[in-house]
């Protein structure tokens, strides 16, 4: 009888690992290379699992799409992209064994990571062994400035927050704000304490937490202390220096407290549908991104289409509507591709270490890409990008007009 | 003053979150002299499918059912898995392991973002001069006060709690004296899952939405909570959650988050020294 249970109970577990697995599906595998000629390997270094898991997955599927088109179209010289994906758990350790794993497979370049705290590990190593790397989210300022192989196809928050604060403060008529501060997470960190108290002391807006700042660190669950405190300052708005699952957070208590003063963030705030699951609490919230998911040009909704066609069969449980991330993604393999194409890299292991460097000095090169939200790279190797004021209306992220 | 009076009130919110996790811990860590670490993980995968019925049905005692019943299965699994299967002294190991397992489980099922935990009308609301309590927060704090009773109660008096104090004392010496060591063990891994999952419909109403994560947080802090309480004493534990929720708002809220664990972490040591035994100095257990 003992046994019987016990065995009952392994098989649960069995199947609800099983389950919780089989909702993936690798890309990149589709379909074999054509006779004689191997596929060109593109690195891919996200987080699949841990925190950044939802975001690394949605990174996945503009991955994917982008191979899938690009291979239906005959690939590139007549030859297939293949994807080599590993997983960096959102963290640093893991994203530089990623890198390396990678690097020793022959890869011709890696996309990603995804997490600034992950690049400031991984360029260095990207560096010293010469392979590109095109991280997707990491936007902290100053981050990819000085690295000959490390790219960044983001906007930087410095960049976006010069845009989207004078906006926030004009339309709100702000005189007086509170900053709201994660202490643990690189960019939010940067965003509180370096790139928002000048913009707004430019602006003539007094922050009222600058000589007593209001912290809390990544994965707190409760907020009530700084949210009464900010309350206490009786401020006209307050801006967050955080990630999006903890603006969720802050803004739900503050509705709780009582307070109804507007939001504002900068781009993590587009992560983890604060939109959809923050309901009337986060209406008006500002933020800005380099791509607009309602923006009505035809290229635009078509990226949505096929990302709504193929994410729900690849993760069942990422977001049906793509983020910037899968953009900066997709358009990071076309970018690839491109000088994979232009510069005539032949893909041999012979070759390989030149057509690495090939790849650098492609994209150190690129300033009229014509991607869905790129354009290239500056002299930082930061991504050149369109920049949007966006505010929350219903349950979506809109231009702010 | 109204500011401090709040922050107090927040302590003792937060506290309650851990003072309930503390009590499911002590049962199992106290009284049966096991260390649980997979318990954080019990709470969040409770509080997940809590959240999953109430937005399914939006009826909060189903979801509080669902969450009881799987807090108490996972539970029962920690048992077998990571107590009963295993020989030698890694117990301890493979519920940190079992944690693991859970928290990617949940991150497979539910995502790694936050999921809201749909805002519930409770009707009533206590306001006490500029201080109000909304209904959900009444509830944790009464349902905190209730377990601590209830529970001390059921140790200290109840036929189940003399027997699992007498196994506590000495397993040998209870099985010779007539307990069924198997039975009161698995109830006790039972009703610290079913605490759990409690703990996680609470902390779903209080924290206003939930990721995979948040039992790592809960979790530390609970465990401090038991050891400062003094392990085998749920009035120890719950009080001893309230104390440290207090501090740490008052902690946050005063000097910044960044200073929260330098202070209260040490505090916690220098607690130990001075009263090893725990809050209550007469420890509940009477250990051979």
């Amino acid at each position: 009888m003992k046994r019987k249970l016990a065995l009952a109970l392994a098989l649960a577990l069995g199947l609800t690992l099983l389950l919780g697995g089989c909702g993936e599906k690798k890309p990149g595998t589709e379909g074999p290379a054509q006779a004689g000629t191997d596929p060109f390997s593109i690195g891919v270094a996200v987080p699949l699992t841990g925190a950044g898991s939802s975001a690394g997955k949605m990174e996945v599927v503009g991955i994917t799409m982008a191979v899938n088109e690009i291979n239906a179209a005959g690939g590139v010289n007549g030859r297939e992209l293949s994807v080599n994906l590993v997983d960096t758990a959102g963290d640093p350790k893991e994203a530089a064994n990623a890198v390396r794993k990678l690097v020793s497979e022959g890869v011709l370049a890696i996309v990603g990571p995804h997490y600034s705290g992950e690049a400031e590990v991984t360029y260095p190593i990207g560096d010293e062994l010469k392979v590109v790397q095109i991280a997707l989210a990491c936007s902290k300022p100053g981050l990819s400035d000085g690295y000959v192989y490390g790219f960044r196809n983001v906007a930087a928050e410095d960049q976006i927050s010069a845009k989207v604060l004078p906006r926030w403060v004009e339309d709100y008529g702000i005189k007086t704000v509170a900053i709201i501060t994660d202490v643990k997470a690189s960019v939010a960190k940067s965003l509180g304490e370096d790139i928002y108290p000048p913009i707004f002391q430019e602006l003539g807006v007094e922050v009222l937490t600058l000589n007593d700042p209001i912290t809390y660190q990544t994965g707190d669950v409760d907020f009530s202390a700084q949210i009464t405190k900010a309350k206490a300052l009786g401020v006209d708005g307050i801006a967050l220096g955080s990630l999006a699952g903890d603006a969720l957070n802050l803004i739900a208590e503050a509705r709780e407290q009582g307070l109804t003063q507007p939001f504002v963030g900068a781009a993590p705030l587009l992560e983890g549908e604060l939109e959809k699951k923050g309901g009337e609490d986060v209406q008006g919230t500002y933020s800005g991104s380099v791509f607009c998911l309602t923006d009505d040009s035809e290229r635009v909704q078509e990226f949505v289409r096929s990302y709504r066609a193929l994410a729900p069969a690849m993760y069942s449980e990422v977001s049906s509507d793509p983020l910037h991330y899968c953009a900066n993604a997709y358009d990071a393999v076309y970018m690839l591709a491109q000088a994979i194409e232009e510069q005539q890299i032949s893909g041999g292991r012979d070759t390989l270490e030149a057509d690495r460097t090939k790849i650098q000095q492609h994209l150190s090169g690129l300033k009229d890409f014509d991607g869905i939200d790129s354009r290239g790279f500056d002299e930082t190797n930061c991504g050149i990008k369109d920049i949007y004021v966006l505010k929350i209306q219903g349950d979506q992220w809109v231009k702010a007009e | 003053m109204f500011v401090l009076a709040q922050q107090l009130l927040n302590g003792l919110l937060l506290g309650s979150m851990y003072a309930l996790l503390a009590i499911s811990y002590t049962l199992v860590l106290g009284v049966l002299d096991m260390l649980n670490l997979a318990q954080g993980e019990i709470l969040t995968a409770g509080a997940l499918t809590a959240c999953s019925v109430l937005r399914g049905t939006g009826s909060l005692p189903l979801a509080l059912g669902a969450a009881v019943l799987t807090g108490a299965v996972l539970s029962l699994l920690v048992e077998y898995f990571c107590f009963r299967l295993p020989r030698g002294d890694t117990q301890v190991v493979t519920t940190i392991a079992m944690g693991m397992v859970l928290q990617n489980v949940c991150t497979e099922i539910w995502g790694s973002e936050p999921l809201k935990f749909p805002r519930l009308e409770w009707g009533f609301r206590l306001s006490l001069g500029p201080l109000s309590l909304n209904g959900g927060q009444i509830v944790l704090l009464a349902l905190t006060a209730a377990m601590m009773l209830l529970l001390s109660a059921v140790i200290d008096r109840s036929r189940f709690g003399r027997q699992i104090r007498a196994m506590a004392s000495s397993t040998k010496a209870a099985r010779v004296a007539g307990v069924d060591i198997r039975a009161a063990t698995v109830k006790t891994f039972a009703l610290s899952g079913l605490i759990a999952g409690v703990a996680g419909v609470m902390a779903g109403i209080e924290f206003t939405s939930i990721t995979p994560f948040i039992g790592g947080a809960v979790g530390e802090k609970a465990m401090a909570a038991m050891v400062i309480g003094g392990a085998g004493s749920a009035l120890g534990a719950g009080a001893a959650g309230l104390i440290l929720g207090v501090a740490e708002i008052l902690c946050v809220g005063y000097l910044g988050a960044q200073y929260r664990e330098i202070i209260i972490f040490p505090l916690l040591i220098l607690f130990l020294c001075l009263r090893p035994s725990g809050l209550f100095r007469k420890g509940r257990v009477d250990r051979a």
